[in-house]
């Protein structure tokens, strides 16, 4: 435990130091959100229709942009060799790193969502459902996300090979996500997505840093 | 047996015998298929003469879902016990497995135009393929990302492993997500129920991709084995020159 | 004629059927041309690299 503190106490403190990474994290979410009343048009309707959808894929395309650098400065400097001989497991190093990222990524993007809930004219009875979603779901995009950039260490096309490599594993929880919005705005219980998106978090907690170690370890060697 | 083809020129040896007799059966199989598939069966009572879409659709999809259940097996073996050619097999089966969902989407799709009237819907099956695509393309790019080919093919291994555990849960979510999203008539892409005039080239085909599976699969591993003893000459020569210089 | 005609139609559907047989013809044909010809090329440089070596190798 005191190792897995240290660990995130110190990511936490570079992130910080570097500050901008979360605001500008966020300033993507919101722009990209943004961006679909220009190409949709504005009315209130279409919008509201497509809000859940948007601002999903928007949290997905956000928490995707800063998993590149989640190991990069440490195998630079050869800091991640050094933390893969630690007593401390690499498992749990590697979830220090899903937990920093989700702080400074999927926290800051359920804060900024009933913002963009509002500019997308998402009903009234969506925006609990979304932060409960979107509170279950960012950290599974953490973890799997994880797992994605530890594979591309010391790969020559990194950040576009992640996408490709992530997005895919994504696309459970992007649609059980919207689904658990859409389920109460149409009147009804959300409660079989959430408890889906519960397991599927529930499932990625012991697997993600696993695999995530594994491919830290192939990519150290 | 496996132990008998951890030697990579005996498994080349090997190989080169059995080649001609899988192209044979391949050949033999698919040309039946063919025959019996165009010629010898009938057309289908709701979807008329489409339905013969079905006999390189059908085994296409098998074949996409097949190749990838063999590739994330053979990365589990390289993984776990270290095989030499469990990794070249994987990289060897996934162009393949690439080609195979493509073809099921592209017939597919060829087949829902006159069925359901437009180029592509977003059924839960064809959706579903889609995404398999997205992961054989993973696979292949992160194989060939890295400058020392063993590199990428253990982190490639692993990513294979993720994707395979995750085939069943995307395949549920998008079944969940059609079922939201479908209007409840769709016309089941094989029909009510296939008769053994269908069943028997579906059958002979479905044999025979996976016969034409294992004679590409076969040279491809070859090659990769080649490749890979052409590297170690290469690397062994500039030592040598380098100590002669 | 009109028997191979009719049958070139498949019931107006020709326009789908012979498209995705030729599809497929053509990616599996073509997957095979392309793994046969990089083997090929793969053990022509084999030998290649192998024959400077045998002399050496005698020396």
């Amino acid at each position: 435990m005191n190792g897995f503190l240290q660990i995130v106490r110190r990511d936490l403190h570079l992130a910080m130091r570097q500050g901008m990474d979360s605001l500008m994290v966020v300033a993507f979410f919101v722009i990209a959100v943004v961006l679909f009343p220009f190409g949709v048009g504005p009315e209130s309707s279409i919008l509201a229709r497509i809000a859940p959808g948007v601002i999903w894929v928007a949290a997905l395309l956000s928490s995707m942009l800063s998993l590149e650098r989640l190991f990069q400065a440490d195998y630079e400097d050869g800091s991640l060799e050094l933390l893969a001989l630690q007593p401390v497991a690499l498992e749990i190093t590697v979830m220090a790193k899903v937990t920093v990222h989700w702080l400074t990524t999927g926290l800051p993007l359920i804060v900024a969502a009933p913002l963009l809930a509002v500019l997308m004219n998402l009903p009234d009875d969506g925006f609990v459902p979304l932060m409960i979603a979107l509170a279950l779901g960012t950290p599974a995009l953490s973890l799997i996300g994880t797992i994605g950039a530890a594979l591309i260490l010391g790969s020559r096309r990194g950040g576009i090979l992640l996408s490709l490599l992530v997005l895919p594993l994504y696309i459970p929880v992007l649609i059980f996500g919207v689904s658990a919005v859409d389920a109460v705005i149409g009147g009804f219980s959300a409660r079989p997505q959430l408890l889906i998106l519960s397991g599927l978090l529930v499932a990625a907690l012991p697997l993600c840093p696993w695999a995530g170690a594994a491919a830290v370890r192939q990519g150290i060697e | 047996m496996f132990h008998r083809f951890a030697n990579p020129t005996r498994f080349l040896r090997f190989a080169a015998v059995i080649q001609p007799w899988i192209a044979a059966i391949t050949v033999a199989l698919i040309g039946s298929g063919l025959y019996l598939g165009l010629f010898n069966s009938p057309a289908d009572y709701q979807q008329g003469e489409t339905v013969r879409i079905m006999y390189v659709h059908v085994p296409s999809a098998w074949m996409a879902l097949f190749c990838y259940s063999a590739m994330a097996g053979a990365c589990a073996i390289a993984l776990i016990w270290k095989h030499p050619l469990a990794e070249l097999s994987a990289k060897a089966t996934a162009p393949i497995g690439a080609g195979f969902t493509f073809l099921a989407l592209v017939t597919g799709s060829l087949w829902g135009k006159p069925m359901w009237g437009t180029w592509w819907v977003w059924d839960a099956r064809l959706t579903s393929m889609l995404v398999l695509l997205f992961l054989y393309l993973g696979y292949m790019a992160l194989n060939n990302a890295f400058d020392d080919p063993a590199r990428g093919a253990k982190s490639s291994s692993i990513l294979a492993l993720v994707g395979f555990v995750n085939v069943p849960i995307i395949k549920f979510s998008v079944d969940w997500w059609n079922t939201l999203h479908q209007p409840a008539s769709v016309v089941k892409m094989t029909g009510p129920a296939i008769h053994a005039s269908m069943l028997t080239p579906l059958l002979l085909m479905g044999v025979g991709f996976t016969t034409y599976y294992l004679w590409v699969m076969l040279i491809r591993i070859r090659y990769e084995v080649t490749a890979n003893k052409i590297r170690t000459l290469q690397r062994r020569q500039a030592a040598t020159g380098e100590s002669q210089a | 004629m009109t028997g191979l005609s009719e049958f070139l139609d498949m019931g107006g559907y020709g326009h789908f059927i012979w498209p995705s047989y030729a599809v497929v013809a053509v990616v599996m044909v073509g997957l095979l041309i392309i793994s046969r010809r990089e083997l090929g090329t793969a053990l022509r440089d084999l030998d290649a690299l192998d024959a400077p070596e045998a002399p050496e190798a005698e020396q």
